[in-house]
């Protein structure tokens, strides 16, 4: 008996919810990049709304109620009722709205609130969008186009937000633990040698960068052959192995971490039987597990996977084996790894040799995270869970040109993970 | 709900620390304990649990990492010595993480494979963290225990101790504090580059990490406002003076440190 053995069983919905339209600004560097200076955080999530209604084919007018998030909006933007804060940019003003906050798990949070507000019969027409500014963020008490760097120093502060503080201290113990101890107990449990482990990590790096340099909406235009040219270095192993990508923690280097970055994305959904009224290729939301382990419990985020991923596929009937594509929150970029293979699309034990082989890259057999992940894509905090679902629902169409992966998405997982701590794992089915 | 009737638990954890006790919360129906203590069982969902006392608990070691890069906390290893974090295993208690003190950690690797062979046991040792004490781990056995120099320690604390005093009061800056981020950093103008081999060195390491020329460094160049916010450029610089000083200036530290003439300083103090 453990407190696992608690996790409840998931009930069917009330109605079906279906994904009608999404949206996505690309992952950018206010601070850094003249083409996007001065964008605020109102602009960045009425483009990516007005994006998601245009794709949906409605407008402002059609939607009952939207739902805002923002992974923590008193660190970056100083806001209270943050839903507020973009209420007058969507053409919606005076109908109903709400703010939630789960750190790095808002944007998956996103989809299951929307989903539980239609399925219930509340309203038909959710719209549920994110945005942050982690490397941009806002002056307490300035006008919003006047921003000033999110540092490492700020950013720690916002980490250790996420840590209890009635007992747990952020890096007296949990912080390594967190972020290495699952990966080491797999190195281990699967007897893998130094030099496996290092190829392991690197051909990571370098397939999810590889998507990432290509795909439009990404933070970086260049892969790790660029840089490491630019270097004056023969390969992009030779740059992973240089002075320009140290080790941080263990196994870890400094690519295999998120980078930060400000961006929007957003999701419209609806009954499921209203959805071919609005679009010829809805997305059907078949289940959304979820479950929370504080961080000071050690391998928690393959605790909490597993107890998400048994919700959902008892509900659905489904296994991770049945999906044809697989994304994850990856802040720690061996998260694709472990998550894919817990959650049983990729086979047990095996995850590290698809990873080694690129067979889990956007053009292997069993693709995983074909936009490159947060260490590579980049990551925009709440805003990262909505591009996960953007970028799945678009692999479902078809529509991601040059990182299109090879064989048709029919069903399609999202493992959301973040805060303190979050984990939630979402099935669709393409009813395109 | 009377006031009366809202035990203040958290502030009962922390008062028996002060005595030397330490508490968790046993289920009144199951039997699990709440270590640290909460209201409920999180075993059977009871409702009821009472206080109980567990000085003489003894944890198995489940796994252990390393504190280093950019996941260990360097004014906690500055205070208490070098420390490993650690799985922790006990009957009745859910499995938690926490900090490992006293253990020699130049032996990391030969530790890891002891753990993983045998059972290896820590006992809870109450520290003073900050203002207030905590329960950390020190190893039952000696073999891998390595006492830190308590002298040096000592002196550490004293100083920490001084700086929050004086910082209570107002009367420090805030690079004596090892906190420049409010102040904008120093722009040193105490030092001449021209005749320092240390600036010219975190100048040259400056210019390698963030691709710039070394004529365009300056001791009161910002490394984010001048340079790139970009922290994988400021891991390569602190990589760079490790390597050329044979200095430490851990990631955390770095992040609290805004111009070039900062890190010059933090070199020197580290020396």
């Amino acid at each position: 008996m453990s407190f696992n053995d608690n996790i409840p069983k998931l009930k069917p919905y009330k109605r079906s919810v279906s994904i009608i339209g999404v949206g996505a600004t690309p992952f950018v560097r206010v601070l850094d990049d003249r083409e996007v200076y001065g964008l605020t955080e109102g602009e960045f999530f009425g483009y990516a709304a007005l994006e998601a209604m245009r794709d949906a084919g409605i407008d402002g007018s059609d939607v009952d109620f939207f739902v805002h998030g923002q992974a923590g909006p008193g660190w970056i933007s100083n806001f209270g009722t943050a839903n507020i804060h973009v209420a007058n940019w969507l053409g919606m003003k005076g109908k109903g709205s709400m703010h939630q906050s789960e750190a790095c798990a808002t944007g998956y949070v996103a989809l299951e609130t929307a989903v539980d507000y239609v399925a219930s019969g509340t309203y038909d027409v959710v719209l549920s969008g994110c945005i942050d500014m982690p490397y941009s963020i806002a002056y307490p008490t300035r006008v919003l186009t006047k921003r000033r760097f999110g540092t490492d120093a700020i950013f720690h502060e916002t980490l250790c937000s996420t840590v209890t503080r009635d007992y747990n201290l952020f890096t007296r113990g949990v912080l390594p633990f967190s972020s290495e101890s699952w990966l080491d107990a797999y190195f281990k449990e699967n007897n893998l040698d130094a030099e496996t482990i290092d190829k392991v990590m690197t051909n990571m790096a370098i397939n999810c960068r590889r998507a990432a340099a290509i795909n439009p909406l990404g933070l970086f235009d260049t892969n790790f052959d660029d840089l490491a040219e630019e270097y004056g270095m023969d390969s992009a192993e030779e740059y992973l192995h240089s002075k320009y990508n140290p080790l941080i923690g263990k196994y870890m280097r400094a690519c295999h971490f998120e980078q930060r970055c400000d961006g929007a994305a957003a999701v419209v959904v609806c009954p499921t039987e209203m959805a071919h009224k609005y679009t010829d290729h809805p997305v059907e939301v078949l289940g959304i597990g979820h479950s929370c382990i504080e961080y000071s419990t050690p391998l928690l985020e393959k605790l909490a996977t597993a107890n998400a991923y048994k919700q959902v596929r008892e509900l659905t009937g489904l296994t991770g084996a049945d999906m044809d594509l697989f994304l994850t929150n990856d802040f720690f970029m061996q998260s694709e790894m472990l998550a894919a293979e817990e959650c049983e699309y990729l086979p047990k034990n095996k995850g590290w040799e698809y990873m080694m082989e690129g067979r889990a890259a956007f053009d292997g057999d069993r693709p995983v995270q074909p936009h490159g992940g947060r260490c590579q894509y980049g990551h925009g905090s709440s805003a990262s869970g909505l591009h996960d679902l953007y970028e799945t629902v678009r692999q479902m169409r078809g529509e991601q040109g040059e990182t299109q992966v090879k064989n048709p998405v029919n069903y399609a997982m999202i493992r959301g993970f973040g805060g303190g701590q979050n984990v939630l794992c979402t099935i669709l089915k393409n009813n395109g | 709900m009377r006031k009366q009737d809202m035990e203040r638990i958290v502030q009962g954890y922390y008062d028996a620390l002060e005595e030397g006790r330490i508490l968790g919360r046993k289920c009144t129906r199951c039997g699990h304990i709440e270590f640290p203590p909460y209201l409920a069982c999180n075993e059977c969902g009871c409702l009821d649990t009472e206080w109980t006392e567990l000085n003489g608990m003894r944890g198995k070691v489940t796994q252990a990492l390393p504190t280093v890069g950019a996941f260990g906390d360097p004014e906690f290893r500055q205070l208490n010595g070098d420390y490993l974090a650690i799985g922790i295993q006990i009957p009745h208690i859910d499995d938690f993480c926490s900090s490992l003190l006293h253990v020699d950690t130049d032996r990391y690797e030969e530790f890891c494979k002891k753990v993983e062979e045998t059972d290896v046991y820590v006992k809870p040792l109450i520290i003073q963290d900050e203002d207030t004490k905590v329960v950390v781990w020190e190893l039952e056995d000696e073999e891998f225990k390595k006492m830190p120099d308590m002298a040096a320690l000592a002196a550490a604390r004293k100083a920490w101790e001084e700086a929050k005093a004086a910082e209570a009061a107002g009367q420090v800056s805030s690079q004596a504090q090892g906190d420049q981020a409010a102040s904008g950093g120093s722009a040193g103008d105490d030092i001449d580059v021209a005749t320092d081999p240390i600036a010219q060195t975190v100048i040259h390491c400056a210019a390698d990490g963030y691709g710039v020329d070394e004529s365009e460094l300056t001791m009161a160049t910002d490394i984010r406002e001048d340079l790139s916010n970009e922290s994988m450029k400021m891991i390569v610089m602190i990589s760079e003076i490790e390597e050329e000083l044979d200095v430490t200036i851990e990631i955390q530290e770095a992040s609290n440190l805004n111009t070039l003439a900062d890190f010059v300083n933090k070199v020197k103090e580290k020396m």
